[in-house]
């Protein structure tokens, strides 16, 4: 599905992977999270090829690469409190933890991401979405993580939420030197939030760069194709963009050869 | 084409199904423990005439090599005969096979009518004093044990009114006036608890459905709601009621084993009974392949009918 | 109705989050159904009864009498006796035991292996699973009785004997019930979270995925028991696999064959013995299916639409507003519409919002999740869920009074002035039908034309939007087409009775953006050509950038701003309007933090009656406590004297990527 995409993330940066639907981005996040399969090429953490792990990822990479999925509730336990979520956790890579010391782990966590103590009794459904998704990035950095996949971790909230929940993460990246892989379809999300950016077209990486590169200077034109289409909060721009737009469609309509196909 | 491909691939599907039968049938049959030697002698009889009994049957091969032959044969469509009456099995199925399925036919017929139409009452008044009446009845009726139904049927229409015969089955072919009084008690009995299912199944489906965005959709396009209901609602409704049905058609036949025995209609249930009791491995062994490969036949038709109603399932 | 109603799905989450403001566990859950309670008590009656048989029991079970044999009732017998003179009561109590034991011995059987191999072979999925469900199919191809005779005559005679086979036989079921589950949570986020957090496999199956699931087994288990115990009086019936020393009622019903014409209470009563507790076991499945919320039966849109067949209309009279009474068709005018659930008194979820679109003119409705958008979109069709209703306020279309309308007026104009699109095009459209048949049914609901004629106008409304090869796709399925095609269709749907006026409900939310910006330019090319006046209710202010000439900002359940788009994102006068801008990212520079506003959306029953964007609102001063009217397309009191700063940013010039 996914074919020849190749990228580095280095120490405390951020990779962001966009593309439209279809295009791979998540089967890429999946691989590296042992979630998908990976029939030929290598990712390599720390040196180390992970495709030669087999079936069962080991313990220390577990605690090294975490996740963060696009949705908040669903990705939580439904029948677990926070608290008990967390500890299960701290309790698999530290198992000698004390009780009151794991508990005191889980308030520092929940500070950490901008949770009150009383927090941690809550079942998810009592929270709303940017609160599960703060309990989520809570859950990935417990194990102190090097790597965090955010596979569209901010798409499902609503505008304000989804610019806390961008800062929360960029605070803990200066905290913790934590980097991401930040797979997203937002273009505007994407270059806010990244030092490097790759662009997926049907399974392959069309273009990759530095983010001010990739978006002042696109090479390619699906990236070009995919930046016009981007709607900005900005009637002027927009009315340009829209001319571009219909412009290009227009000279195209007729010779059926547009960019991605719609079928 | 796709539902070509779609009934090719189910008919596949279906023979390791198929194979997966005959092992528990013919393995199972073979560690009863009654042995069938024994019922043809007596306790009395000597050792060497046993032994000798044992030879004639086949029973002294490994069981592996039996079932090669048991298989081999019955793939030509010879089951062998009955140990006790040594009339042909396959013989015997067939006449039997016909009375048995001809009840479950009716009553499947019945339940599916009967259930579906509630179902839809139900759904469209949910909380109704009509849809706690129809409520009730179902639970009810899915606690029914259609044996007891069949008891109390023939007391009541067979013996006290007098309206069907209490006992016996004319066959189809022999005289259908006949066939249908002696057919309608048995099938009411079975079709009672399974037109509940029925109509359990429907009402919470069709729910479910009336729900869907694409039915607010409609509504939105102005399209009567009678329409909805009946052409898109109900259609959709149907397609999960479809692999309950299948399920019920195995359950209505072993229960039909039971009601026979009410009716005292010799029905593949008496025999297979029979042949439990004895130790009669033929004839038990090609009896419960027979109904398995009917249940498998059902399960084709269910799932080509699956098909048919929803696209999604057919092979692109 | 003390259940809060679901009025969108972004209120779900709020309505569900007031429901459990007190934790409340699956337990107490079922514990607080009556059903539930009721069955279970009774069946815990049945249980003391079975082992106080002896105590309660008037005689021997098992003591014949013949001098007394199949007497009816008296007041010896109060249930008659038996063809050797048992009394039929004794026996009946005595069967309880039978029963009771016979039932939980094979379900507990069929619980332990069913659900462990189908958490396993769930779980490994690949050959095991293959193997698995071929042998699930081949033990459900044989009816459940047929494998309970051989089993019994295979394990041996004997109640226990026979229910251990009986308890394997629905395991299978079991087996696969539990097994369909681990394939769904298997794929769910929380388990592939718990994948990555480097749990051990047991903790996955134990931990993560059986409480998930175990309340579904649960009501598995107690319909379970009811068919064990009519297996079990089958088996008895047909005398195989009982020991005469044990009462079944079954065994019962035999003997009671033999001389039901004699003595029919000797048939009658066990007979009912055997509903009624199957009838209990079934109760109870019900009672917690119900508590743990799996039965969604009782949701009333059903009821709303199709018993009363007309939409729900508003609670009281309207205040009729007079408004600028335009007679263009073309004209939608709303005005002061609220709309409230629970009735008079209740709370209210959109609050005098008014707005009014021209032909050929685009107005959007933004605001964040639970501000009340899709709700006065619905408000507008009359599509609104049971218990929500208007309460005050008008819509008007070309003049006609909507608010209030009989459901045959509604029905007409639905469709036919007001067309409507949705978020999540491919379930806005019946999985079973053909494009074909669903377009043409919605041009006949407005056209008195033949089926051919109406499929001729499908085509052409296919081609109109754009769907290439219009007439070989009228006999394609929804799944057939991608998200932006089937947003084609939806569109081509809202269009075949002529509108007027067209509601678009994020119509692009869940589109890629390419595909967005091509839907959009085609509804904006729409709008021209037929001269629509169209409504798109959105969260993405670029939308609203892109295609809308006016905007109205919804902040919970209130208009806050409404303009036009190009001065309110240039000199937006409200808080919330400059806050959802400065959210929103990539307009002009990139800065290290993002501005954000505090908090999140407040659900309806906490809305003040003061300005309502106060607690979060960094201007907020004594005067936000009182009521805030809309003064010159603005909701704030302080408007007049903010200097805010709109779409420029310090140091940003404009987007420089085109």
């Amino acid at each position: 599905m996914v074919d020849g995409v190749s990228f580095e993330v280095g120490e405390s940066t951020t990779f962001g992977l966009v593309g439209e639907s279809g295009a791979g981005k998540s089967t890429v996040g999946n691989a590296i999270l042992g979630l998908a399969p990976i029939s030929a090429g290598s990712v390599v953490f720390d040196g180390v090829d992970i495709s030669s792990f087999g079936r069962r990822m080991p313990l220390w990479y577990r605690k090294a690469v975490q996740v963060v999925f696009q949705d908040p509730l669903a990705s939580l336990n439904p029948r677990m409190t926070v608290r008990t979520s967390l500890r299960h956790v701290l309790t698999r890579h530290w198992p000698s933890l004390k009780r009151a010391a794991v508990d005191a782990r889980i308030d520092d966590l929940l500070d950490r991401v901008g949770l009150q103590p009383h927090h941690a009794d809550r079942f998810p459904r009592q929270l709303s979405g940017g609160q599960c998704q703060r309990v989520a990035i809570a859950r990935a950095i417990a194990v102190e993580p090097r790597l965090i996949v955010c596979d569209e971790a901010v798409s499902a909230l609503d505008v304000s939420t989804q610019a806390q929940v961008m800062n929360l993460l960029a605070k803990l990246q200066r905290d913790m030197g934590i980097s991401y892989l930040f797979v997203a379809h937002d273009l505007e999300v994407v270059r806010h939030i990244s030092n490097h950016v790759g662009v997926m077209y049907k399974g392959s990486m069309v273009e990759s760069g530095p983010v001010d590169e990739v978006y002042e200077n696109p090479s390619q034109d699906y990236t070009r194709t995919l930046l016009s289409a981007t709607l900005v909060p900005d009637p002027a721009v927009q009315r340009l963009r829209r001319e571009a737009r219909t412009g290009r469609v227009h000279a195209l309509s007729g010779t059926g050869a547009e960019l991605t196909p719609e079928l | 084409m796709p539902l070509v491909k779609l009934a090719r691939d189910r008919l596949l599907a279906s023979i390791p199904t198929l194979i997966a039968v005959s092992l528990i049938v013919f393995f199972l049959a073979r560690a009863t423990s009654i042995d069938p030697v024994v019922q043809i002698l007596g306790q009395t009889a000597s050792s060497a005439d046993r032994a000798q009994l044992a030879q004639q049957l086949g029973l002294n091969d490994s069981l592996i090599a039996q079932y090669w032959r048991w298989l081999t044969d019955a793939v030509r469509g010879d089951l062998g005969e009955s140990f006790f009456t040594h009339l042909s099995v396959s013989t015997t199925i067939m006449e039997r096979l016909s009375v048995t399925l001809s009840i479950v036919a009716v009553a499947t017929l019945l339940a599916v009518v009967v259930g579906v139409g509630l179902g839809i009452v139900g759904a469209t008044r949910p909380g109704s004093f009509v849809d706690n009446v129809l409520s009730t009845g179902i639970i009810s009726g899915l606690a029914l044990p259609s044996f007891w139904l069949a008891m109390l049927l023939a007391l009541f229409f067979g013996v006290q009114l007098g309206w069907f015969p209490a006992v016996g089955f004319v066959p189809i072919g022999e005289d259908f006036v006949g066939w249908l009084r002696t057919v309608t008690l048995p099938a009411v009995a079975l079709a009672v608890p399974a037109g509940a299912v029925f109509a359990r199944q429907m009402r919470s489906s069709l729910i479910e459905t009336l729900d869907k965005d694409y039915v607010v959709t409609l509504l939105a396009r102005g399209v009567n709601p009678r329409r909805i209901l009946f052409s898109y609602a109900v259609k959709n409704a149907l397609v999960p009621l479809l692999s309950v049905v299948s399920i019920q058609v195995a359950i209505m036949i072993g229960a039909s084993f039971v009601v026979e025995t009410v009716f005292g209609i010799q029905g593949l249930g008496t025999y297979l009974i029979d042949a439990i009791v004895k130790g009669d491995y033929p004839a038990l062994e090609g009896a419960a392949l027979a109904v398995g490969l009917v249940v498998i036949i059902v399960n084709f038709v269910v799932d080509i009918a699956y098909g048919v109603a929803n696209p999604k399932v057919r092979p692109q | 109705m003390s259940n809060p109603v679901r009025p969108t799905t972004q209120a779900v989450d709020i309505s569900a989050t007031r429901a459990s403001a007190a934790p409340r566990r699956t337990v107490h859950r079922i514990l607080s159904s009556r059903k539930a309670v009721i069955s279970g008590a009774i069946i815990l009656g049945l249980i003391v009864i079975a082992i106080a048989a002896p105590l309660i029991a008037p005689y021997d079970p098992l003591a014949p009498d013949p001098s007394n044999a199949l007497s009816g009732p008296t007041a010896a017998h109060w249930l008659g006796t038996d063809d050797i003179g048992r009394d039929t009561l004794s026996r009946l109590i005595y069967g309880i035991r039978t029963s009771l034991i016979a039932s939980f011995e094979a379900v507990i059987i069929a619980v332990v292996l069913g659900v462990g191999l189908g958490l396993l072979i769930g779980y490994a999925s690949g050959l095991a699973d293959r193997i698995g469900m071929r042998v699930a199919d081949a033990f459900q191809a044989l009816p459940p009785i047929l494998l309970a005779l051989v089993l019994a005559s295979v394990i041996g005679t004997g109640l226990v004997n026979a229910m251990v086979g009986v308890g394997i036989i629905f395991a299978v079921s079991f087996f696969r019930i539990t097994r369909g589950e681990v394939l769904v949570q298997r794929e769910l986020l929380y388990v592939k979270a718990a994948r990555v957090g480097g749990f051990r496999l047991r903790a996955i199956l134990f931990r993560e995925i059986l409480p998930n699931i175990a309340p579904t087994l649960v009501v598995q288990g107690a319909i379970a028991l009811g068919m064990a115990l009519l297996v079990e009086a089958m088996l008895g019936f047909l005398g195989v696999g009982q020991e005469t020393t044990q009462v079944s009622w079954g065994t019962m019903l035999n003997a009671a064959q033999q001389y039901q014409l004699l003595q029919p209470v000797m048939t009658i009563a066990p007979g009912l013995a055997i509903t009624a507790v199957v009838l209990l076991f079934n109760l109870l499945g019900d009672g917690i299916n119900e508590s743990i919320g799996n039965d969604r039966n009782r949701s009333g849109r059903a009821k709303a639409w199709f018993v009363r067949s007309g939409a729900p209309s508003t609670s009281r009279p309207p205040a009729v507003v007079e408004t600028t009474a335009a007679s263009d068709p073309a004209t939608l005018a709303v005005s002061n519409l609220s709309v409230v659930t629970g009735g008079e008194g209740g709370t209210e979820l959109v609050s005098a919002v008014s707005f009014e679109v021209r032909r050929g003119e685009t107005v959007a409705l933004v605001g964040e999740s639970g501000c009340g958008k899709s709700m006065t979109a619905k408000a507008l069709m009359g599509l609104l869920p049971p218990g929500v209703a208007v309460s005050e306020g008008s819509v008007r279309v070309g003049g006609v009074e909507l608010v209030g309308a009989d459901s045959r007026t509604l029905r007409d104009v639905r469709g036919n002035r007001i067309g409507m699109i949705f978020q999540d095009s491919i379930s806005s459209l019946s999985p079973v039908h053909t494009i074909g048949r669903q377009l043409s049914d919605a041009v006949r609901a407005h056209k008195r034309v033949s089926r051919k004629e109406a499929r001729r106008s499908a085509a052409e409304l296919l081609t109109l939007v754009g769907v290439p090869n219009a007439e070989a796709r009228l006999s394609d399925y929804p799944h057939q087409f991608s998200g932006g095609m089937a947003q084609r269709v939806g569109i081509a749907a809202a269009l075949a009775g002529d509108p007027d006026v067209l509601i678009a409900d994020e119509p692009t939310t869940a589109l890629d953006v390419t595909i967005q910006a091509r839907v959009l330019d085609l509804l904006m090319e729409l709008r021209d050509r037929l001269g629509l006046a169209v409504v798109l209710i959105t969260h993405d202010l670029g939308v609203v950038a892109d295609s809308a000439d006016r905007v109205a900002v919804m902040y919970a359940g209130q208009v806050v701003e409404y303009g036009e788009v190009g001065s309110v994102f240039a000199r937006p006068q409200h808080p919330y309007t400059q806050a959802l801008l400065d959210a929103s990212p990539g307009v002009g520079s990139r800065v290290e933090e993002m501005a954000t506003i505090p908090g999140s959306v407040p659900p309806p029953w906490e809305w003040s009656s003061g300005c309502r964007f106060a607690d979060r609102c960094a201007f907020a001063s004594r005067a936000c406590s009182t009521a805030v009217p809309l003064v010159n397309g603005v909701r704030c009191v302080r408007a007049d004297e903010l200097q805010l700063r709109g779409l420029r940013r310090e140091g940003a010039s404009s987007d420089s990527t085109t």
